[in-house]
């Protein structure tokens, strides 16, 4: 006899497309993947491999992604790291960089903080880290190992420690150059400002005049512009320093305690900045520069003179049509100059279960073969002077040939304010009222006053 | 034999319809210049995005613009593949899709069939919860759901990704519920009738009734999350776990980005959604325009 339940076509369609769907539900948990292997030179671990007890341990490692280059270097170090230590995988986890506070945050806020990640110091600032406890204390692994920080920066050191203990190792210590057009300066007789940090002859009024020199007109119509004005927080700031002021005033520990840009000095300097797009006409707006970028103006030669970060070579380096060179920032009244930078540094969460091994790593990171690793892929100002002084660094073949500029400017950066409440203070209150400074809506007067009024009582509260 | 020749038009109807002809042929010009030049702004972006895509680094940011690339540098769409692993992240991509549209499509529309379909206690009330759920940025649940998966040992897989939409969406919902409720209802009585259940009435008729607006729900969930970001950006850790947004991102770096690659791998990228709506777009264009259902 026949059996009575025969699967019809529909029933068996259903069944299988459950079934698949079940199986393919069971396979989106994916198991952790090992890091991606990648060609190129790498630092060579020379510390003895870290025991685990046995037990195989995962660190994982956060980092925004710089450029491809870099991401190739961390994997080779996570690749390294992992031959020298066999137990300890490191997952390296590029995260792309205007995302990358949005997933740190998340992070720590979820209670599931890197266990080392690249530490960005103007975001949270040090006091935050020290006071929240966020960040592993170094200074017991620095002294059980007797490990030799002499030869970072001092002032790169001193910007993650906080009442004598020391949260995170410097990565790298930038800040802001001039970088020039010589094509269009040549082209006009001009000479290039100096690149030499230590020169006072190169001032405000200097600069104007090369500005109005290489600014163009067809009509009334500007084709060619002398300067380009970064908007950005350091490289604005650079010019208040450099006449002899500051944005803040500090307490004896370091502390912001009152905003300081009311001062006459910094609304001169402020205001030379606005009267460069409005009076004199030498800089694009802040209409024309977003329409048609910052860099992008200057990478299409219609621009002389502009500030930007060493971090941001590459991308110069791939300009062909014209030559260009770093200088100086130009000296308002201060007697020596001053250049908005800091850097970022290598750190491990506080809620590391990982300790031991995440202290390993963060010396394999910031060893000096580490730093070349990263001269070697850009976009990098080291932090280390035996590094920063090395022929591989101030190699000037790919260009700026006043690269060694950039080594001789780290010892007249300025750090950014620190305060806990500083980043709300930068966002609600400088960035906002310094728009109106950039439309041309208020005088820098009106800025700096607006700007003290409200920061203040951020300050206080 | 006389022979009768057909009657001539009077010269004024011959004039009257040469002229409506002359008029009608001067519209449809008109119509068919400006959606030419709709097109060309349109597709100028792609154009620029091909060319950006085919240039040698050096001439990205060259001025006056070069529209042809000299040399064209197809080597770029090599290097742009092998400078990410384009094939894993286009593999991950395609899975998460593909689950998302499943669960996605069979949810919305049985959620849209209770809402439009049954009678039931307390159905609008719900239902405009559903819709003010519309108003919750994304943002506000971002950490409670992160320690929600976390708990649950999802965190670098593709299940935060995928779970959450087997449970429909409002808006989806809310236009597939627009759909359904212009089908006409005699069609479920006679079901009934028929002895169908509720379930039945939905699957047997509803469903096959709802092309188009099941096509529109799948093309705008492919696309969303073919796109998604933030999601993969928070759930997803491990490089080889990946997907399409993320890895496009790795071209975008601290101080540069590489537009030639960018640009490269953003064309390659957007292939499959391209190709999904030149196949599906009469359905599309019919299931979003849904006053107008043929039913």
């Amino acid at each position: 006899m026949r059996a009575q339940h025969q699967v019809t076509r529909r029933q068996f369609l259903r069944a299988a497309g459950l079934t698949a769907l079940g199986a393919s539900l069971a396979a989106c948990a994916a198991p952790p993947a090992a890091p991606a292997a990648s060609e190129g030179g790498v630092a060579s671990p020379t510390e003895a491999p870290v025991t685990t007890g046995g037990e195989t341990v995962t660190l994982n490692f956060v980092c925004d992604t710089i450029n491809e280059g870099h991401q190739k270097v961390r994997d080779e170090w996570a690749k390294a790291f992992t031959e020298k230590n066999p137990n300890i995988i490191v997952n390296h986890q590029p995260v792309p960089g205007s995302d990358y506070n949005t997933k740190i945050q998340t992070l720590f806020a979820a209670g599931t903080p890197p266990d080392v990640y690249r530490y960005l110091q103007e975001v949270t600032p040090i006091v935050t880290v020290a006071e929240k406890n966020l960040h592993l204390e170094l200074d017991p692994f620095i002294a059980k190992d007797k490990y030799d920080t002499s030869d970072f920066r001092p002032s790169a050191l001193a910007l993650y420690k906080w009442n004598g203990k020391t949260y995170a190792l410097p990565r790298d210590y930038g800040h802001q150059n001039l970088f020039l057009n010589l094509d269009l300066l040549s082209k006009e007789g001009l000479t290039p400002p100096t690149a030499d940090w230590t020169d006072t002859g190169f001032k405000f009024e200097t600069f104007l005049d090369l500005a109005q020199k290489l600014t163009k007109k067809e009509g009334d119509r500007t084709v060619q512009w002398g300067f380009l004005v970064n908007r950005g927080w350091r490289p604005w700031a650079s010019w208040v320093y450099n006449n002899g002021a500051t944005v803040v005033n500090k307490n004896d520990q370091g502390i912001a305690t009152e905003i300081s840009l009311t001062d006459p000095n910094a609304v001169e300097a402020m205001q030379f900045l606005q009267d460069l797009m409005y009076k004199h006409g030498v800089a694009p707006r802040p209409d024309i520069e977003s329409e048609m970028g910052g860099f992008e103006l200057f990478a299409s030669g219609r621009v002389g003179m502009m500030i930007n970060n060493p971090s941001s070579v590459n991308q110069y380096r791939t300009i062909t049509a014209f030559k260009w060179d770093v200088a100086t920032l130009p000296l308002g009244k201060a007697e020596t100059r001053g250049t908005g930078g800091g850097g970022t540094g290598w750190a491990s969460a506080a809620g590391t279960k990982y300790p031991d091994q995440a202290w390993e790593f963060l010396k394999h990171i910031s060893s000096t073969e580490a730093e070349l690793d990263e001269v070697g892929v850009g976009a990098t100002t080291p932090s280390r002077i035996s590094v920063v002084e090395s022929k591989e660094f101030l190699d000037t073949s790919k260009g700026p040939a006043n690269i060694a500029a950039f080594a001789q400017a780290q010892e007249y950066v300025v750090r950014d304010p620190v305060h806990v409440r500083w980043p709300e203070v930068f966002q609600r209150v400088v960035v906002s009222n310094m728009d109106t400074l950039w439309s041309g809506k208020n005088t820098a007067q009106e800025v700096a006053d607006a700007i003290k009024a409200e920061g203040d009582k951020l300050f206080v509260a | 034999m006389a022979v009768t020749s057909p009657p001539l038009p009077s010269p004024s109807v011959t004039t009257g319809r040469s002229r409506r002809h002359r008029l009608r042929w001067f519209q449809h010009s008109i119509v068919h210049v400006l959606l030419i030049c709709g097109t060309i702004l349109m597709l100028i972006p792609l154009a620029w995005m091909i060319s950006t895509s085919l240039k040698p680094v050096g001439d990205v940011y060259l001025f006056p613009p070069k529209w042809i690339p000299d040399p064209i540098q197809f080597q770029n769409y090599v290097e742009a593949v092998n400078t990410i692993p384009f094939l894993r992240y286009f593999t991950n991509t395609a899975f998460v899709t593909i689950m998302v549209i499943v669960g996605k499509t069979l949810s919305v529309t049985l959620v849209a069939f209770a809402f439009a379909r049954l009678q039931w206690w307390g159905r609008d009330v719900l239902f405009v919860v559903m819709l003010s759920a519309l108003m919750l940025p994304p943002h506000i649940t971002l950490i409670p759901q992160f320690v929600l998966f976390k708990q649950l040992g999802w965190i670098d897989t593709f299940l935060p990704l995928i779970v959450p939409d087997f449970f429909g969406g409002p808006f989806l919902t809310f236009l597939t519920r627009q759909f359904f409720l212009t089908i006409p209802r005699d069609l479920d009585d006679a079901a009934r009738i028929d002895g169908c259940s509720s379930f039945g009435v939905y699957w047997r008729i509803i469903l096959p009734l709802s092309k188009p607006v099941i096509i529109a729900v799948i093309i705008l969930v492919f696309n969303n999350t073919w796109n998604e970001f933030l999601h993969a950006l928070i759930y997803l850790q491990s490089q080889a776990n990946f997907t399409l947004s993320l890895g496009l991102r790795m071209f975008q770096g601290e101080a540069s980005t590489s537009w030639h690659l960018l640009m490269a791998a953003s064309l390659l990228s957007m292939l499959p959604v391209l190709l999904l709506f030149f196949i599906a777009q009469r359905y599309f264009i019919q299931g979003i325009v849904f006053t107008g259902v043929k039913a």
